[in-house]
């Protein structure tokens, strides 16, 4: 590979909404909202954007969207639509055409206003003529579940429990987050006791839905410390496409995501990273599912194979454990507005790193990883980002 | 994702594929794969030819889904079943006294049955049904 993104571009500014039911806010208010909290918190104004690139799946077409949103005056604006990967992505394209010395500041956005799509939850996105049925989100990653558990030998109460402690951790997180949708804290024998969804997942396996918007202001890493004494420096983005293997082969064991493993480990090699586990201070892993969660655990390198449970029994993810995983609350608390998923997960990192994360900080941090699972476990599209000081 | 009405053009292209069955093989490196695909996904080569699935073989996994898509009853059991020929399904059970009778490796066989209305027109499929083991 010719290049590496680390250490060229900064962060100097974000922003994120609160994330919920939000039906007193249109599509453009999460986009204001977000924006202008970034504008101020990196000291510019809306005339020093000089291009941006904005993430949505429902709610935006084409980059008018934005820049009609924000009364932007004639920019360069990029719509980017990547499944769940498209808020990191708008953050890749924006951190590239600084990079590339062609602009100076520019702004990434993520937004989706799900409320206004009357789902209840995200559809199937692969139920073309009724042959893939088993095609709701919640059923293509139960099927994960049913096979790690009959791989690693637990029975389906062991591998429910573990599961509920993943769940139980992101809310004992999201409770101490005032933009977090789903605040309430859980616990195990209320996880294994909720409704079920798909089997063996049940209702608090599954992450909210919510709206929601982020943003961030990127400049080079020459400028960066002219707008604030403690920018976040970018260290990998990452991006790993599908060749759809799971689906058509024999090959795939539905017990891993050889797209997030591939993605990790180009993040980790862009960025300099050789052990995760120590090397890591925090992750914002896609946690659409309990076990979505598990399963990235050990593609990301935090776990070895088949071992997630001992770490999640150790308490090694949370908030105080060794190398604590949705320290905000994760997707479980925040839901999926899907655009703005990307980027909120790096709004924790960087708040994380600059010591700003109040009840939730982390003590001394100094890498935190982001990272998204577009579509479904066989066939998806998978983001890294790494960021740190 | 809004689904295409069952007399669609989509339908009609995907029938080789739906009824008969018909997956590729590859003439360079032998490997199969359905759905089909137009660039074999092992070696590169374009060089496939047609090459039809067995309707027996074994459940890789499965769950067992409350909140199914649009026009489905629930509970359904969509199931990932590789298939003796090679090539991997994904479809749904039928036939079952109740969700729990599957099983990871549970022996299936697939029989046509009606998967759904849609708009009015029945929508057929196979589904797949648990073979007695002696
Ligand atoms: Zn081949």
């Amino acid at each position: 590979m010719a290049g590496s993104i680390k250490d060229r571009v900064a962060i100097i500014g974000m922003g994120c909404t609160r994330f919920g039911e939000l039906w007193d806010k249109g599509p453009t208010d999460l986009v204001v909202d977000s924006v202008e909290e970034a504008y101020t918190d990196a000291g510019i104004e809306a005339k020093d954007i000089e291009a941006l690139w904005g993430g949505s799946i429902f709610t935006a077409h084409g980059g008018r969207f934005f820049t009609e949103a924000l009364r932007m005056q004639y920019i360069p604006a990029t719509h980017v639509v990547n499944a769940c990967a498209s808020g990191q992505d708008a953050i890749r394209n924006a951190a590239y055409a600084v990079a590339a010395g062609i602009y100076d500041i520019v702004l990434a956005i993520g937004v989706e206003k799900i409320k206004d799509e009357g789902m209840s939850g995200l559809p199937g996105m692969d139920n073309r003529t009724h042959t893939h049925a088993v095609a709701t989100m919640p059923g293509v990653f139960a099927i994960m579940a049913t096979k790690y558990f009959h791989r690693y030998g637990l029975t389906p109460e062991e591998g429910k429990t573990m599961l509920a402690k993943i769940s139980v951790k992101s809310h004992a997180n999201g409770s101490l987050n005032p933009k977090a949708h789903l605040r309430n804290v859980l616990t195990i024998e209320r996880v294994l006791n909720a409704p079920i969804i798909a089997w063996p997942l049940g209702l608090f396996d599954c992450c909210g839905v919510s709206d929601g918007g982020a943003a961030a202001i990127l400049t080079s890493a020459e400028r960066a410390k002219e707008f604030r004494k403690d920018p976040v420096y970018i260290k990998a983005l990452q991006i790993c496409g599908t060749p759809s293997s799971g689906r058509i082969t024999t090959d795939y064991d539905y017990t891993h995501v050889e797209e997030s493993y591939r993605a990790g480990a180009a993040a980790y090699r862009e960025a300099g990273v050789t052990d995760p586990l120590k090397e890591i201070s925090m992750a914002e892993v896609h946690d659409c599912f309990s076990i979505t969660e598990a399963v990235t655990m050990e593609d990301l390198q935090f776990s070895p194979r088949g071992k997630v449970k001992d770490d999640i029994d150790a308490g090694t993810f949370e908030l105080n454990g060794e190398l604590p995983v949705q320290p905000d609350g994760g997707l479980k608390c925040f839901g999926h507005p899907i655009g703005a998923s990307g980027i909120r997960m790096v709004y924790e990192l960087y708040l994380q790193l600059q010591g700003r994360a109040d009840k939730r900080q982390i003590k001394d941090p100094k890498l935190g990883l982001a990272h998204n699972l577009g579509h479904e476990p066989y066939a998806p599209l998978c983001s890294v980002c790494i960021v740190g000081l | 994702m809004t689904q295409p009405a069952p007399a669609s053009p989509v339908y009609w292209r995907f029938n080789p594929e739906v009824f008969r069955l018909i997956g590729i093989k590859c003439n360079d490196c032998g490997h199969i794969s359905y759905p089909r695909t137009k660039i074999c996904h092992e070696c590169g080569s374009l060089n496939l030819e047609e090459y039809k699935l067995a309707k027996k073989g074994t459940v890789h996994t499965y769950c067992v889904n409350w909140a199914p898509p649009p026009n489905f009853e629930p509970p359904i059991t969509p199931v990932i079943v590789d298939l003796e020929s090679g090539g991997r399904y994904q479809g749904l059970m039928t036939e079952t006294a109740t969700p729990e009778d599957v099983k990871v490796n549970s022996k299936v066989e697939m029989v046509l049955r009606k998967l759904t209305t849609d708009r009015g027109l029945n929508v057929y499929g196979y589904k797949f049904r648990l073979v007695e083991e002696d």
